[in-house]
């Protein structure tokens, strides 16, 4: 097989044509020309960005016949032999695998003998964070004080791993991740050279799914190459890296939005069974919640065109979600990549974290839908007999979308949604009537607890002036919360704009409407703070988030209670079994 | 294993072959997906398409000396690499890694579940992965790609093994005669893409036993029926089960099947040949979401560390029935 992959075939052979690591490469340049080698380098940096090749560089450079010169010439027979890895003075040494301190002595007796042919002696010490410590102080003499004419080049991609000792001595050059943009102009240099056809698009995708590694990128390159067709399309890109087409993120986010379970899980669905990667998958869906909150945060982002093809989502939804519900979603997603990364259930992960997303944004879930019971349980009793339902609910689950199978009863579940969002509506609706404020001042003192919980999670100030409130009251659009007289301050700072704004958003999310609140001073009739303090703390046990109105109170509790002791100390309460 | 009994994964197929083909296959290889997605068939068969002289794509010839010598199982250029007591440990590369490096032949190295590797390993791997000797393949198996460090990822070509669709193993179920209609149906949506995972619990006489036994588990749990001291005994009784794995799946599908027809009732569940799931009326979803990740949790627990199952398992049941039933 005498096929070599394309990033070594392609590995840079001089200083200029390395890219995207100019301060590294002239500092280097100008030691050679000047003549001012030190005896040790250190060079760390992520994967990929050029560490080893800026080495390989160098040790010829200081070899060649035309040193000093910034470059090594590529001619001479030095050159020619380091490269074929003849040369008996450029030593490249694995020291992950090499890592004992035997070697390491073993290093220190051959670094005494003169160098042969060459100018100098080089050792490339490559993976140096994997000498164990003991090579390493072994090492430290050798290090500070070596023979003549001897440089090592250390390579590391963690050297936070190595001991100070040893950075303390070596000049240390730190390598950078490169820009989208610096690797897509390698990757077109590279397109011309190979006389490969690529689109810019295709070009522009594998620059951002290289994450600043030009290995990564020129790998995905070569896989696409390998593909077989003339030209690399964005679509090889896609199937050859398993990312996801921004159609399906778009769908995503606007389920989200548009608080539709449905057709989310259809998205995750599809993603799931067309073996895309869901860690990037993943890791498109925050980065368009992260780019989303800066939009919100600094308008001039918006003429940094730069979107990687997301500039459309990012338009249609800047401002469709709070700032703050952005920051929990940015935080949830996190979160869920970690649990992704060892996942036993990568699609039920992915699954559970959307509707996790949905309740974040919206409060709560639509319910499910009534009519769609209906034919659900219409279609089990036939079952033995009509197949036809299920299977054309088969192929709307499992294969894309846009394909038309079953069409018919799509139509039809999308006429029962119609209509089942219609009377959720109307449902939900502000109806004004007198019943429906009753209803909702029964649902709100119930849920209680749970809002001041979630008022918690967003500023734990706001919620403690709102604990001694009470609600008295609903009108419409206009929620009444009434302090005793001693509270007074509680409601002066209530009524401020941000603890009121905070306050009436959460409501708002709550009831799915517009909600406004107006605190009074006056007497309470029912229940003093206390009680209610005791029952939301006795409610908070259950982590539901959803059937709000359906708790029922509970039976107060007498005497000294735990919940005191942490009104005093703080904390939670773990088990209270 | 042969060609033709390798179905399915066309993209994959139609990827290699054409690598194969125009010579550019890398000389690092990783093949990622869940397990029981034929990754090591996969493996193996590249490796011999590798190996032998006569391939047509990723087709081997089946016929040369170099094909039968491998699926014999002894062929001298071919190494094969797979955890050893959960880990994939620098000693067990060491000493293969002079054979590597001898000169001349084709020679192919599978790495299976490479996601095992430790630290050491994964860097001792490093340079030989980059810059391999003459003629030396890698091919590296992972389950979760995510798992292998980025300096391995960034070396390796990148290959996923797709997931079947349902209807896809239906139909090789019935066309293999593994199981009637219905419980190729069943099967086919248990089996979260797998094929192979299909097979084995077609394969699998106590299939039915399991699958009432992980319901009667899952609805006792949910309902809160059983006592602490029951729950106890469970624990202990599960923890010495082989197929405890399995059997903790099998509960998680079901939960999640719950948790989908409590949220929006879609059609595709487990439990069209079985009553609807009643229990889920007396239950929250972010109860079930949080029991699937306990689950999630477990498993990866009893898999990829070394703790007492028993203590886990008592944990988990109880967690369980707390965030369910109370």
């Amino acid at each position: 097989m005498a096929y070599q992959s394309l990033y070594r075939r392609r590995r840079p052979l001089k200083f200029s044509d390395m890219i995207g690591q100019d301060h590294i490469t002239r500092t280097l340049s100008n030691a050679l020309i000047n003549e001012r080698l030190t005896h040790a380098y250190l060079f760390s940096g992520p994967r990929g960005t050029g560490k080893t090749t800026a080495a390989k560089i160098f040790a010829r450079a200081m070899n060649c016949v035309e040193y000093p010169t910034a470059e090594p010439c590529g001619k001479c027979s030095s050159c020619h032999n380091i490269y074929d890895g003849v040369s008996i003075d450029v030593i490249e040494m694995d020291a992950a695998s090499n890592r004992g301190i035997d070697e390491i002595r073993e290093l220190r007796e051959r670094s005494r003998f003169a160098s042969g042919e060459s100018r100098f002696k080089v050792y490339i010490i490559d993976e140096a964070h994997m000498l164990t410590p003991e090579a390493c102080n072994a090492f430290l003499k050798t290090l500070e004080e070596p023979p003549k004419n001897v440089v090592f080049i250390l390579a590391t991609t963690d050297p936070s791993k190595l001991p100070a000792t040893i950075v303390s001595r070596c000049q240390r050059f730190d390598f950078h991740l490169l820009t989208v943009e610096q690797i897509r102009m390698r990757l077109e240099q590279i397109l011309e050279k190979e006389g490969w056809k690529g689109d810019s698009d295709a070009i522009a995708l594998i620059s951002r799914l290289a994450e600043g590694s030009l290995r990564d990128a020129l790998g995905i390159l070569e896989q696409c190459s390998a593909y077989g067709d003339e030209s690399i399309t964005a679509d090889h890109v896609r199937n050859v890296t398993g990312a996801t087409r921004v159609e399906a993120t778009a769908e995503l986010v606007g389920a989200l939005v548009n608080n539709d379970l449905d057709t989310g899980l259809g998205v995750l669905e599809e993603v799931v069974y067309s073996g895309r990667d869901l860690n990037l998958f993943f890791r498109d869906l925050t980065y368009v919640f992260s780019r989303l909150l800066l939009v919100g945060a600094a308008e001039e982002i918006k003429s940094n065109n730069d979107l990687h093809g997301f500039d459309e989502i990012i338009k249609n939804y800047t401002g469709k979600i709070e700032r703050l519900k952005l920051l929990d979603l940015v935080e949830l997603m996190h979160e869920a990549d970690g649990e992704l990364r060892h996942a036993h259930f990568p699609q039920y992960i992915l699954e559970i974290t959307f509707i996790r997303l949905i309740r974040l944004i919206h409060g709560r879930l639509k319910p499910a839908e009534p009519l769609h019971v209906e034919s659900y349980k219409a279609d089990r009793s036939e079952e033995p007999t009509d197949s036809a339902i299920s299977k054309s609910v088969d192929s709307k689950t499992l294969k894309t979308s846009s394909e038309p199978i079953g069409k018919n009863s799509a139509d039809k579940t999308s006429a029962e949604k119609v209509e089942v969002e219609k009377r959720w509506d109307q449902e939900e609706k502000p109806g004004d009537s007198p019943v429906d404020n009753d209803d909702r001042l029964a649902s709100l003192k119930n849920a209680w607890p749970r809002l001041l919980d979630e008022l918690k999670k967003r500023q734990k100030t706001t919620a403690a002036w709102l604990e001694p409130a009470v609600i008295t009251d609903c009108r419409g659009h206009l929620v009444v919360l009434t302090y005793a007289n001693e509270y007074q301050i509680h409601q002066e700072r209530l009524m401020g704009d941000n603890h009121r704004k905070l306050v009436e958003s959460v409501l708002s999310a709550f009831c799915d409407e517009k909600i406004e609140i107006r605190a009074e001073i006056g007497d309470i009739e029912s229940k003093t703070p206390e009680v209610f303090e005791e029952e939301s703390k006795a409610k908070i046990k259950d982590e539901t988030t959803e059937n709000f109105g359906q708790e029922k109170p509970e039976t107060k509790h007498k005497g000294p209670s735990p919940e005191e002791a942490m009104e005093i100390f703080g904390g939670k309460i773990i088990d209270s079994d | 294993m042969s060609y033709d009994q390798l179905t399915g994964q066309n993209e994959l197929r139609r990827m290699l072959s054409a690598a194969l083909e125009n010579g550019k296959l890398s000389h690092a290889i990783l093949l990622s997906g869940p397990s029981g997605s034929g990754k090591t068939s996969w493996g193996k068969l590249l490796s011999q398409a590798i190996l032998c002289p006569d391939h047509k794509g990723i087709k081997p010839c089946m016929i040369c000396r170099s094909c039968r010598i491998f699926l014999s199982g002894n062929h001298p250029e071919f190494y094969y690499l797979e955890p050893e007591k959960r880990k994939l440990k620098t000693k067990q590369f060491r000493l293969i890694r002079e054979h590597l490096y001898l000169g001349g032949n084709t020679k192919v190295c599978l790495i299976d579940q490479a996601e095992t590797m430790t630290a050491e390993t994964s860097s001792s791997l490093l340079k030989i992965l980059e810059e391999p000797p003459k003629g030396l393949t890698f091919i590296l198996l992972a389950d979760q790609p995510g798992a292998l460090y980025d300096t391995i990822l960034s070396r390796c070509q990148r290959y996923a093994l797709q997931p079947m669709s349902s209807s896809e193993i239906y139909e090789l179920l019935v066309k293999n005669n593994k199981a009637d209609e219905d419980k190729a149906d069943l099967l086919a949506r248990l089996s979260s893409g797998l094929p192979g995972y299909a097979f084995d619990m077609a394969d699998d006489a106590d299939f039915d036993e399991r699958f009432r036994e992980a319901k009667t588990l899952a609805y006792n749990i949910a309902t809160g029926r059983d006592s602490a001291v029951q729950l106890l005994s469970w624990a202990a009784s599960l923890a010495e089960r082989d197929d405890l794995i399995y059997l903790l799946e099998l509960v998680a599908l079901i939960y999640r099947d719950g948790l989908m027809q409590s949220l929006c009732r879609r059609g595709d569940n487990i439990y069209r040949f079985e009553k609807p799931l009643v229990w889920t009326e007396t239950v929250s979803s972010a109860g079930l979401e949080e029991a699937i990740l306990l689950i999630n949790t477990t498993i990866y627990e009893v898999v990829a560390t070394n703790v007492n199952r028993r203590l886990l398992l008592e944990k988990m049941l109880i967690m369980l029935q707390r965030r369910l039933a109370l």
